[in-house]
């Protein structure tokens, strides 16, 4: 097991908590420590320019960063951004 | 409990102690913890066997496994309780006729036993299987089991380089080689599932492999591709495959998690990923000097398009998932050829 | 050096006993009776050497039998056994090779045994390099007496004109150590 739910949601509870300001939010899909996967979903409803929250991929690596500082170990890391794809 | 392998009073000091394993023989060079009457009464508490149960006869001296003599290597190894059944069920598969470990512990090829775990324990007992599953990881229970199956290979079966075994390098995996297949991340149904056991079961499948052949891709998309390169890489000409009996022993050939998924994307089913293996796992005949090829003409192994196969069956590839998540890798672990891989549960107590 | 000690179980298994099982001696002439011939799949210097000893001991007066190996596992590898198992029962005496690796001079010496087991003169071939092993091998499962005759190593690579001087010259100590009478 390389990760518990605990450190992963004070993760993103972090970079969730700079999103918000924005209006936007984060939050957790999946944390699997059987498959190291982390599945985050970034929700961009409220939010009036979606573009002036952070880029894609600003935020993934943001995101990334602020898990490997509590994670120690690999994680397959999966942000569904609904700005992605558009 | 009474235990009847002859007591020996060593040193106290874990220095001493070494330097005392090196004058008896016992150890395969690295450290050992003194197997004294508590570590090895604690291992036997967790067998299912009476201690003078007969596990096996282990060549090359057919040295009499008891339960007790394998819980004394168990306890130079550094094996927790809850894992010594899986150093048992280790020997009970290599000690199966059709593992040819009479042939396997003596020849002067590079094999060695390399166990793969699958089962509900992986996790709780360190045994690897995510990075640097094949050395780096350092779980507890891939370190001590392949190294107590290892240290009953030299202490009971006397095998000994230079001495009762010819092998000419011998290889890493000589002081032990236990990894697991992340289940978890496989496309596909387990190792022991494909091999009838149940996903509950706790199994240790057992292959003569003679080391880990490192394979690695950073240009290919197509995954079908790749795994054409994988096949043909596999079929490497001095393989020990190509010189024996072409329906005997299997490859074993460990994917990464992200290789895996995109590979079950077009193979789903597991039985057409290792057909398609099988078929482009050869090389021409013309690869081969005339004396090597005559050979291979003589005994039959060149098909109607003068290619020569690896393996006969695609069952004789044999796909797990295991590793990291920086993909761009791929390892096979190349048989000995005449031996087929065994497979045995883990029995506890009741 | 510190002086405290501990006491642990020696991790070794007791030596198997040196009792072997009886070796067997022709005691007669050549003529008349049916040699076996053991070769394997994978040396071609020893199918040159045992089709030449074939001709020989056909030349002698012997009746010879020769069987091809080349498995250790699996279908193949129970066939070969029981053709060994089989050939035993039918000759007089046999020649069994060639250990010149580690797992074939293993699988030479279990063959031989096979027929040894039969009460049969067997003589395993062996090259120089496997010979410690061969003893070994012979001696853990219990037939330390066996006979066992010593051929130059390597001897795969050689020339075909060399392999035949080997069979001539080795030719003799064969019939010598299977106990073979003028």
């Amino acid at each position: 097991m390389t990760f518990d739910r605990a450190a992963v949601d004070a993760a993103v509870d972090d970079v969730a908590g700079f999103l918000r300001a924005d209006g936007a939010d984060l939050f957790v899909r999946d944390a699997d420590p059987k498959t190291d996967r982390i599945h985050l979903a970034l929700v961009v409803d409220d939010v009036s320019c979606a573009d002036c929250v952070l880029p894609p991929d600003d935020l993934r690596a943001t995101i990334a960063d602020a898990l490997q500082r509590r994670i120690s170990g690999e994680f397959e890391l999966i942000v569904d951004d609904p700005r992605c794809g558009q | 409990m009474s235990l009847t392998s002859e007591r020996v009073e060593v040193p106290a000091d874990a220095r001493e102690f070494y330097a005392r394993a090196f004058q008896e023989r016992w150890t395969d060079g690295l450290p050992l913890l003194p197997a004294t009457d508590d570590a090895v009464d604690a291992l036997l508490d967790a067998s299912p066997y009476p201690a003078d149960h007969v596990v096996c006869v282990l060549p090359p001296v057919n040295g009499v496994a008891t339960v007790e003599l394998v819980a004394v290597n168990a306890a130079l190894a550094g094996v927790e309780p809850a894992a010594f059944g899986f150093v048992l069920a280790a020997l009970e598969a290599l000690s199966e006729p059709e593992w040819n470990a009479f042939g396997l512990t003596t020849t002067t090829s590079s094999v060695f036993p390399m166990l793969i775990v699958n089962g509900p324990s992986r996790d709780d007992l360190g045994i690897d299987f995510r990075a640097g599953c094949m050395g780096g990881a350092a779980g507890r229970g891939s370190m001590t089991i392949g190294r107590a199956v290892a240290l009953c290979i030299r202490n009971i079966g006397g095998q000994r380089a230079g001495e009762t075994t010819k092998s000419v390098f011998g290889q890493p995996a000589r002081t032990g080689f236990c990894i697991g297949e992340w289940e978890e991340r496989s496309p596909w149904p387990s190792l022991a599932e494909r091999r009838g056991f149940s996903a509950d079961d706790d199994v240790v499948t057992v292959h003569g492999g003679k080391g880990t052949f490192p394979m690695a891709d950073i240009h290919n998309d197509d995954a079908r591709d790749l795994l054409y390169l994988i096949a043909r890489s596999m079929a490497y000409p001095l393989a020990n495959m190509f010189l024996g009996n072409v329906e005997n022993g299997e490859v074993v050939v460990a994917f990464n998690p992200m290789w895996a998924e995109r590979f079950g994307n077009i193979f789903p089913d597991i039985d057409d990923l290792t057909r398609y293996l099988r078929d482009n796992a050869w090389q021409p005949i013309d690869l081969w000097p005339e004396a090597n090829a005559k050979l291979l003409r003589d005994r039959g192994r060149v098909d109607g398009q003068g290619r020569v196969h690896l393996v006969e069956r695609p069952d004789q590839i044999v796909p797990i998932v295991c590793g990291g998540l920086g993909s761009l890798h791929a390892i096979a672990l190349p048989s000995f050829g005449e031996s087929t891989m065994q497979s045995k549960p883990v029995v506890r107590p009741t | 050096m510190s002086t405290d000690t501990i006491w642990v179980r020696r991790p070794t298994a007791t030596p198997a006993g040196e009792v072997s099982a009886p070796t067997f001696r022709l005691d007669r002439p050549l003529a008349g009776c049916t040699i076996g011939l053991r070769t394997d799949r994978a040396w071609r210097s020893w199918r040159t050497i045992s089709t030449i000893w074939d001709g020989y001991l056909r030349r002698d007066g012997a009746h010879t039998i020769a069987i091809e190996t080349g498995a250790q596992v699996g279908r193949p590898a129970a066939g070969d056994r029981k053709h060994i198992e089989e050939l035993a029962g039918l000759v007089d005496a046999a020649i069994v090779g060639l250990g010149t690796c580690g797992s074939c001079t293993t699988f030479t010496i279990k063959d031989a045994v096979t027929v040894e087991e039969h009460e049969k003169p067997v003589v395993a071939i062996v090259c120089e390099e496997f010979t410690v092993h061969a003893h070994n091998v012979a001696r853990h499962v219990g037939h330390s007496e066996m006979n066992v005759l010593v051929l130059p190593y390597p001897l795969e690579a050689r020339p075909v004109e060399e392999l035949e001087q080997i069979a001539r010259d080795y030719y003799p100590k064969v019939l010598e150590l299977l106990g073979v009478s003028s």
